[in-house]
């Protein structure tokens, strides 16, 4: 291990300021380094002549003396930054500095760097400061908290004293303030020691804390549109503690110190975790060295074009509003009398109603609206082009990668072993165009939100055509083949259930407003609007029971359902947490009962609702059976020392699959254009 | 319940103590009073004969003595060699099945009301999300503590995510 140098005393005053270098600190520092002759003033590469990388200078013309060293032979490090010290002129990291350190390419390494020791280091001794431009956050938050504010209501109270005294009174707030920033920025300290993220920070109360990196669940790099104009990004560590805060917030980083310093905890986070199988097939060659986000499988890019569809289709009330605004453009191409006509016609009904004649002004509020949802339209698909531009989806060292953003450059990972369920929603909108999103349930905090927990309600992979998904499935899940599952239809007698629970919720308030209709003495042929909804619950169930499928296969759960859009999960067996069958009274009459399965995902389960009874037990056991196989065969693998998240290889999925009788099922694309797959044969229909 | 291929036999059905159905019915005849007297003031305010709440107030007195016995018919577990497995419900009915490899932890508890009838509830974790939380009611006290500890021991030492 290369000892660090003790904590640099910074230079009183603003020691960030640049400051012009002293000769004597270039000299000491081309002593002490051992490093060829060159002019301090000129921007330099060094490192590339000595393999062991000991300092890199990069020193821009703006006088700003940027010192960059790795230095695994301490001695050299600490002379460097004494005499740097003694010499009143200012150590900091250059990001872009030195693609020599023994870590990853473009990794900043301070002197006092730690991220390549092996052992374990005395924590007060050591940690690396944040990036310099963290002080231009920091102070630029004091002053967009109190500086502006101050200006702004000091300039709109006028010339008076009023206005002079708080901007004075706030002034000399927002300099103790910036004070605290710095300081603040001085005291955190953060290092990468061992198997465990050390974090010392606090001014008056001073905290210390320890993140063994075998819990880390997720590493994110986040960059703003200022940070990425200045190469800076913040890292988030969270581990699966409670809390949408991230345990660990570095803010600011250099960006290719971020990106090495997340290709660093991760690749150790494996090391930490023997039980963590080597990421299967893609990425198992990645070690920590190169590049973190490019590497691996890349599993889904979204184009331009397939972005706007994302965002088009993302909510119902636009494209309706659409709709309706084009039929309208037709109705005023065909005339505008007719229009008038209508607004009559509606005049008519109202007054017959006993509302009051107001039809046109119907109109208006309904033109009115249908503006307002055609912004709305407009702004989801602006939103969507925002948020999600350059998206892709990639799977590389075990885990999940995704990044996007125009503005906001979102990068997220999740590691592929806490993935519980993948949810395939194909709403009502994008179904017709063959268009879905994914949903992939975590345990604990979702990634790549911003402390937003809203259960997984933000798509993983925002848009993808159908076609697609299987792949993508696939892609997650490893050997899960999704086509390869067909799905087998619930028990006919659903279909009943389903038209019944239809009828009861439509007829139940249709009769309500008739007999209101008629206690007012209101215009009662109006009530023939209510006829259409007769067939309905018919028609619903029908559909309902077209689209609800399950299978268990492949080592999964495969469970669909829905009306109008639909909902399918895909639950491995091995991450199933406890299995439940109910029945309601009214299955019980009729023989039904309903799988729960459940995972560690958040709040979500799924379920196989309306299944034969007879049926449902079977599978309760042939899943209960499972879930035991799965641990035996974990636990015959993994030392029981290491108690960490888990992964399952392929084989023991294949082992799963053996208890599930494959023969008579059909390949079907979708179950709705298909013929019909009879269903269980323990679950004879009624 | 349906015998499972690999359960061992001695995996037998159990039921809850008879006497949790007192435990039940104490506690459930306290929210009945608790309920008869919401309901007598509210026809207290409205100013309406105390009579309207009678039926109301019979009716959860009523349920209060009828459903804990019809809930502990419906209770039985199975402590079996894999998993733990419980059918409970009276109207609905669930059974649930909780793998000996999926539990986080196990907590005995023991409110007043079971204190003072020697019993207690043994409470198992999972890390799942809604079923993550299953008790198993009328236990005499000692038993409680020996079913914890046994599960525990079941549970191993795999962090079952």
């Amino acid at each position: 291990m290369h000892s660090d140098p003790p904590d640099t005393p910074e230079a009183p005053g603003s020691p960030h300021l640049p400051v012009e270098p002293d000769p004597t600190v270039e000299a000491v520092k081309d002593d002490a380094a051992d490093l060829p002759d060159a002019p301090i003033t000129i921007p330099r590469r060094i490192g590339d002549d000595a393999a062991d990388a000991p300092i890199a200078v990069d020193a821009p013309v703006t006088a700003e003396a940027l010192i960059a060293a790795d230095a695994p032979d301490s001695a050299d490090a600490q002379i460097a930054a004494d005499a740097a010290d003694s010499a009143d002129a200012q150590i900091t990291l250059d990001p872009r500095a030195s693609a020599d350190g023994p870590i990853a390419a473009g990794a900043p390494v301070s002197a006092d760097a730690s991220i390549a020791a092996d052992a374990p280091i005395a924590p007060d001794a050591v940690g690396r400061r944040l990036h310099p431009l963290t002080l231009l956050f920091s102070t630029g938050e004091v002053a967009r908290q109190l500086i502006l504010p101050a200006v702004v209501g000091g300039i709109s109270a006028g010339d008076g004293d009023v206005g002079r005294i708080i901007l004075i009174v706030v002034l000399g707030l927002s300099v103790p303030a910036a004070g605290v920033a710095v300081a603040r920025y001085l005291r955190f300290r953060y290092a990468l020691a061992g198997d465990e993220l050390v974090i010392r920070s606090g001014l008056l109360s001073r905290r210390h804390r320890v993140i063994p990196l075998a819990r880390v669940q997720n590493v994110d790099v986040r960059q703003g549109v200022l940070q990425r104009l200045l190469h800076v990004a913040e890292l988030r560590v969270e581990t699966a503690g409670a809390g949408g805060e991230a345990e660990a917030a570095l803010s600011v980083l250099g960006a290719a110190e971020a990106q090495a310093l997340r290709g660093e905890l991760l690749s150790r986070r494996r090391a930490a975790r023997p039980g963590i199988a080597a990421p299967a097939v893609d990425g198992a060659s990645e070690a920590s060295g190169d590049a973190p986000v490019d590497a691996g499988r890349l599993l889904k890019k979204l184009s331009f074009r397939e972005v706007v569809l994302a965002g088009a289709t993302a909510n119902e009330a636009g494209v309706i509003a659409a709709g309706v605004a084009g039929a309208l453009q037709l109705v005023d191409d065909v005339g505008l009398p007719y229009v008038r006509r209508l607004g009559e016609a509606t005049d008519w009904v109202m007054h017959e109603a006993g509302v009051g004649g107001a039809g046109s002004v119907v109109l208006v509020i309904a033109g009115l609206g249908l503006l307002m949802m055609i912004l709305g339209w407009g702004v989801s698909i602006v939103g969507a082009v925002v948020r999600y531009h350059g998206f892709t989806l990639t799977r590389a060292d075990g885990e999940l990668r995704k990044r996007y953003g125009l503005l906001t450059l979102h990068e997220a990972s999740v590691p592929l072993e806490r993935v519980q369920a993948i949810r395939v929603e194909e709403s009502i909108l994008r179904r017709p165009l063959g268009l879905a999103s994914l949903m992939i349930e975590t345990a604990g905090a979702a990634p790549g939100q911003d402390g937003e927990r809203s259960g997984g309600a933000e798509a993983f992979v925002p848009l993808a055509r159908r076609g697609e998904v299987a792949a993508l499935v696939r892609g997650i899940f490893g050997d899960f083949d999704l086509d390869a599952a067909p799905l087998r239809q619930v028990h006919p007698r659903a279909r009943r259930r389903a038209a019944r629970r239809w009828a009861i919720s439509l007829f139940a308030p249709a009769a309500l407003l008739a007999a209101a209709a008629v206690l007012a003495d209101a215009y009662l042929p109006l009530l023939l609007f209510l006829l259409p909804i007769l067939p309905l619950p018919w028609l619903l169930a029908r559909r309902e029971y077209a689209i609800r499928g399950y299978a268990v296969a492949g080592g999964c759960v495969v469970a669909r359902a829905g009306v109008l859009g639909r909902v399918t999960w895909i639950v491995p067996e091995h991450k199933l947490q406890t299995l439940h069958l109910r029945q309601s009274p009214m299955q019980r009459r009729h023989g039904l009962a309903s799988l729960v399965v459940d995972t560690a995902a958040g709040g979500r389960q799924a379920a196989i609702a309306d299944l034969g009874a007879d049926h449902a037990r079977e599978l309760l056991d042939v899943l209960a059976s499972g879930i035991r196989e799965s641990a035996r065969l974990r636990r015959r693998q993994r030392p029981l020392a290491a108690r960490t998240t888990l992964t399952v290889e392929a084989e023991d999925l294949e082992d799963l699959e053996d208890s599930e009788d494959l023969e008579d099922w059909k390949d079907v694309e979708d179950l709705e254009d298909s013929p019909r797959i009879p269903p269980a044969p323990s679950a004879p229909p009624a | 319940m349906m015998t499972i291929e690999g359960t061992p036999r001695e995996a037998v059905e159990a039921k809850p103590h008879p006497r949790v159905v007192a435990v039940w019915r104490i506690s459930a005849l306290l929210w009945a009073a608790g309920f008869a007297g919401v309901c007598v003031a509210a026809t207290v305010t409205a100013e309406v004969s105390a009579l309207w709440a009678l039926a109301p107030a019979l009716l959860a007195v009523a349920l209060a003595l009828h459903l804990p016995g019809a809930r502990w018919r419906a209770w039985s577990y199975r402590v079996g060699e894999i998993d733990l497995r419980l059918v409970r419900g009276v109207l609905w009915r669930t059974e649930s099945v909780v793998p000996h490899a999926r539990i986080q932890h196990v907590d005995t508890r023991q409110g007043p009301v079971e204190r003072m009838f020697g019993l207690a509830s043994v409470v198992v974790y999972t890390a799942g999300s809604v079923g993550a939380r299953v008790g198993i009611p009328g236990l005499i006290a000692a038993d409680a503590e020996a079913l914890r500890d046994r599960l525990a021991a079941l549970s191993g030492t795999e962090d079952a995510l």
